[in-house]
């Protein structure tokens, strides 16, 4: 219980009440508090015991693109002028890179590669505690080959991953990107061949966005989409929406279906585990991330839908040009890292220092709330579906800036709230977030920092000052 | 109708100088004219009006390289003569990449959609766009004008029209349209006595001149390697003036795969602009700033304004665009893009003047909009000759229908360069209705636009247009056949 004397005693950065509402008295009400409703009777809770021993669990965090077999040395037009191999030291080294930024999860790079390059790819994940993706080309072809009975299928898959299955860093294999709705059918038995032989590895495979066509989905809707993808029978769904755009001036915004794609992820019948791909580059006409606000509301929304996983695109660059018009990603071709290795390291170790705790809680719900400076009351956000903002835990919710809020419980039925400033993340203004719990004697936050405070709200009723991009994880209690 | 616009513009103005009041947070409330306007376009309304009982128009726009001035003047003006309305705008620099969300979803939608070129024939093939055909039979300019078809360029009105299993109608409106063109430093070609080229003979002299006149210090040219798009200016361009507007058309029906043999027309026109493109952009030639490649449109935009290059592709929008970061004495104008030496000459010897107009932007109505005839009723207003010529006003861009240019006044040398090449050419911009170009199969570059490879070394403009056309030749069959499903 240490920390809860030095928490009881720090100046909480989220608790700092420094009024600066309209005419400088108390922030004004929101347009949408949460429906409350009278307090319901509840039993008094208990302190939770996992604030002070570290879960096993965390938050996984990969990538797309890892380190290839190469490296490439360009010039200031992006020409190519020789590629090298990497040397023991510099490969080892890239690995720490990955290790040292908070990825939990390491990808294969794009392209061609050696058989050997994969074993080298495991044993370095192995040595800095990394799970370890792995494209198999091999095991791809015997995983599609009608030709195979199952059983046959299942020794050939086995033998094709001998060199690597022994790594405890093998997580799985990816197996395909981004497919139409008229794969399914063999995917799907590819992935009941898949677990037959490796029932304990990630049949790996991502999806679509809901702003695909159907012509790429093959479906007349997106939920139609996840529909079908559901045959797969698999425990995860995995996507990429890739939201950073360029708002008005200098601003920074969100697409506003990235997060309708979460909901709708959410909504399926089979309740799978959610992962993710969130931007940490630009391409083509989508805004660089040029700060860490840019990655750190992405994350905080997916912690707010519930997501059980983020990926970042990309971490090793793709190579520079082509159809998508790629820039250097968060490591150049070169090996080098860019700006963007420091956001992703902050936002990364950020969640890596709480990971365990928000990994006890499954999301009920996500609400949307309009802050009271929307002068429209409606955020284009929000209008994809109607949530309901109601919570028996809350009796009300108001944020001078629109806001998002995920419903949460852990396995002992403590609610959680993770609470998000879905402010533009350049947004230079800060979010007072002012939430009346029922039944609330103290209340655990877990700020940006990862640091787990204790505070005994007056009436239960707390106040979250975030600023662009921030979010916290609150912990009601009646004790 | 002189006298109309001048009321409009005086509005305008008037806007400018009439302070609001700041409300709590950032929501700021304007009362001009008898207008009330919301944070700059938030919500706009009569002034006097029960904002309660008030038929909503939400317009979703682009907010990018012409701002939303011109956008909420209009809004002004129709709703002071239609105080039932209450106009609410919703600028979003990147709409296009949402709408299919929106329109699929049937949920979030705006009454009026104003996104960048982008693939709406699909969207009115699924049943998600309101037919305009009382719309464009509507005489705005009142009973004895024309009506917005009448009045509608014959490109466009032929683009804006579209067999669905509704029958065929007009789905869209055109928004912009475009001018590109190779936009230079005006100042610094006076200063230097650099003469605007004919032919790219000369523009490769001018870039060598500049280069020795300012001892390296400013390069010809800026780019934003980050959006390939850019280049397709001056690549198109070249390509027009090398088969001729009517030889790209040829391209664009898309009838065969003979299109990609770069030993005929109309592939060999593109492999020789490609050819004339890597004569100004290839790294060696020290032509361009360092570093493009990592750039988007803005930080090239900022190099140019900035001094560091004396040109840079461009399009009517980019004073419009850059007018708050360019300097009082900053003055840019457009020039032609030179003449290749393979350019068409019409029967007298002279060069055919073409320009590349780019892929329409556009203007439409979900068919699942809550106020259908109230965006009708405005997107009609539009139309009206005194709202065409406030839009050239504010943002210096035509729009492709028939509205007097010369009397809009006050122009700048940048906006009389564009209407000058606009009257002065041919043009055209990509558009077919060809099974395998819808679908996506057959494209106007296979794989994805050349010139950042061409500019890696990558390939070389033969390279690239024998691919193409190995990959269209191998597969046409397979495209046309799943194009027809």
């Amino acid at each position: 219980m240490n920390f809860l004397k030095k928490a009881i005693a720090c100046a909480l950065s989220v608790f700092c009440a420094a009024l600066v509402g309209c005419g400088g008295g108390t922030v004004s009400g929101s347009e949408t508090p949460a429906e409350s409703g009278s307090a319901p009777e509840m039993q008094k809770e208990t302190m939770p015991d996992y604030l002070e021993t570290a879960g096993k669990e965390k938050f996984t965090i990969g990538m797309w693109v890892g380190i290839p077999e190469y490296k490439t040395y360009t010039d200031e037009f992006g020409r190519v002028l020789r590629t090298e191999a990497w040397t023991d030291e510099e490969f080892d080294a890239q690995y720490k890179m990955i290790a040292d930024a908070g990825f939990t999860l390491a990808s294969t790079p794009n392209g061609l590669f050696s058989s050997e390059h994969i074993v080298r790819l495991c044993e370095a994940a192995e040595k800095y505690g990394l799970g370890q993706l792995v494209w198999d080309t091999e095991l791809n072809k015997i995983l599609f080959d009608s030709t195979l009975t199952d059983e046959e299928a299942a020794v050939k898959i086995r033998r094709a991953v001998v060199d690597y299955a022994d790594y405890d860093s093998f997580y799985g294999n990816m197996i395909t990107d981004e497919p139409n709705a008229s794969e399914f059918p063999r995917l799907a038995k590819a992935a009941r061949r898949y677990k037959k032989a490796l029932p304990d590895k990630m049949f790996y495979l991502n999806l679509f966005p809901v702003y695909a066509t159907n012509l790429q989905t093959g479906c007349d809707d997106y939920e139609e989409y996840l529909r079908q993808y559901e045959t797969l029978e698999l425990d995860y769904v995995c996507y990429d929406n890739y939201p950073l755009k360029k708002g008005p001036g200098n601003t920074t915004v969100l697409k506003d279906d990235f997060l309708y794609n979460m909901q709708l992820c959410n909504n399926m019948q089979s309740k799978p585990k959610t992962w993710s791909f969130l931007q940490a580059m630009g391409f083509g006409s989508m805004k660089e991330p040029d700060c860490e606000a840019d990655l750190r509301l992405q994350l905080n929304c997916a912690l707010a839908y519930g997501q059980k996983a983020i990926q970042w695109f990309c971490y090793f660059s793709p190579g520079y040009g082509g159809s998508e018009s790629f820039t250097p990603a968060i490591i150049a071709l070169d090996g080098a890292p860019t700006a963007k290795y420091d956001y992703v390291k902050t936002v990364n170790n950020e969640i890596a220092a709480w990971g365990d705790v928000y990994m006890r809680f499954s999301l009920q719900k996500t609400m949307n709330f309009i802050g009271s400076d929307n002068a429209k009351g409606s955020n284009a956000a929000f209008n994809y579906y109607k949530p309901d903002n109601s919570h028996a835990r809350i009796r009300s919710f108001s944020c001078r800036k629109d806001a998002i809020a995920g419903a949460f419980k852990d396995e002992e039925g403590r609610d959680g709230f993770m609470v998000v400033n879905y402010d533009a993340p350049s947004s230079e203004e800060t979010n007072r977030i002012e939430i009346s719990f029922n039944n609330c004697t103290k209340a655990i936050v877990i700020g940006r920092d990862g640091k787990k405070t204790v505070t005994e709200p007056q009436n239960g009723k707390l106040t979250l000052d975030l600023k662009a991009s921030e979010g916290a994880f609150v912990i009601p209690l009646y004790l | 109708m002189k006298k109309i616009l001048s009321a409009v513009l005086c509005l305008a103005i008037a806007a400018g100088l009439t302070a609001g009041f700041t409300a709590c947070g950032n929501n700021r409330t304007d009362v001009i004219g008898g207008v009330v306007v919301v944070n700059n376009g938030d919500r706009i309304y009569a002034e006097g009006a029960d904002p309660s009982s008030l038929s909503v128009i939400d317009i979703g726009f682009t907010e990018a390289g012409f701002g939303r001035e011109w956008l909420v003047e209009m809004a002004k003006s129709f709703v002071l003569e239609n105080k039932e309305y209450e106009i609410d705008l919703e600028g979003d620099p990147s709409l296009a990449s949402s709408l299919k969300t929106k329109l699929e979803s049937g949920k979030n939608l705006s009454d009026l959609y104003f996104p960048l070129n982008s693939a709406w024939e699909n969207y009115a093939s699924r049943g998600w766009l309101e037919p305009l055909d009382d719309v464009y039979s509507e005489k705005v300019d009142g009973e004895n004008g024309k009506t917005i078809e009448e009045k509608t360029d014959a490109n466009y009105k032929d683009y804006a029209r579209y067999k669905t299993n509704e029958g065929s109608h007009y789905y869209i409106m055109p928004w912009n349209d475009t001018v590109t063109g190779i936009v230079y430093n005006v100042k610094m070609f006076g200063q230097y006595g650099w003469e605007i080229p004919e032919t790219t003979d000369e523009l490769e002299e001018l870039c060598k001149k500049i280069l020795a006149d300012t001892n390296g210090k400013v390069k010809p040219f800026a780019y934003p390697g980050k959006i390939g798009g850019y280049f397709d200016y001056i690549g198109m361009t070249w390509w027009m003036q090398a088969s001729g507007v009517d030889g790209v058309k040829k391209f664009f029906e898309f009838g065969s795969p003979e299109i990609y043999n770069a030993t005929e027309q109309p592939a060999i026109g593109k492999k020789q602009a490609l050819e004339e493109f890597l004569r100004f952009y290839a790294p060696e030639k020290g032509y361009c700033i360092p570093g493009s490649m990592g750039k988007d449109h803005t930080s090239s935009q900022m190099d140019f304004i900035g001094g560091a290059a004396a040109m840079i592709l461009n399009a009517n929008w980019l004073e419009c665009e850059m007018k708050t970061n360019m300097s009082e004495d900053f003055t840019m104008g457009m020039m032609s893009v030179p003449y290749i030496s393979t350019a068409k000459k019409d029967e007298n010897g002279n060069y055919v003047k073409v320009n590349y107009t780019a892929p329409p932007d556009y203007i439409f109505i979900p068919k699942g909009a809550a106020n259908k005839s109230g965006a009708k009723k405005f997107l009609a207003y539009m139309q009206r000759d005194d709202m065409l010529a406030l839009y050239t006003k504010i943002t210096g861009s035509p729009r492709p229908f028939g509205y007097d240019l010369t009397a809009i006044e006050g122009l700048s040398k940048f906006n009389d360069d564009v209407l000058k090449i606009r009257s002065e050419s041919a043009t055209f911009f990509d558009y077919s209705r060809a099974g395998v170009y819808m679908y996506g199969y057959a494209q106007k570059y296979i794989g994805g636009q050349p010139y950042s490879a061409l500019i890696r070394g990558e390939t070389t403009p033969l390279r690239f247009c024998n691919v193409e056309y190995v990959e269209a030749d191998n597969n046409w069959d397979d495209w046309v056949a799943k194009s027809n499903l």
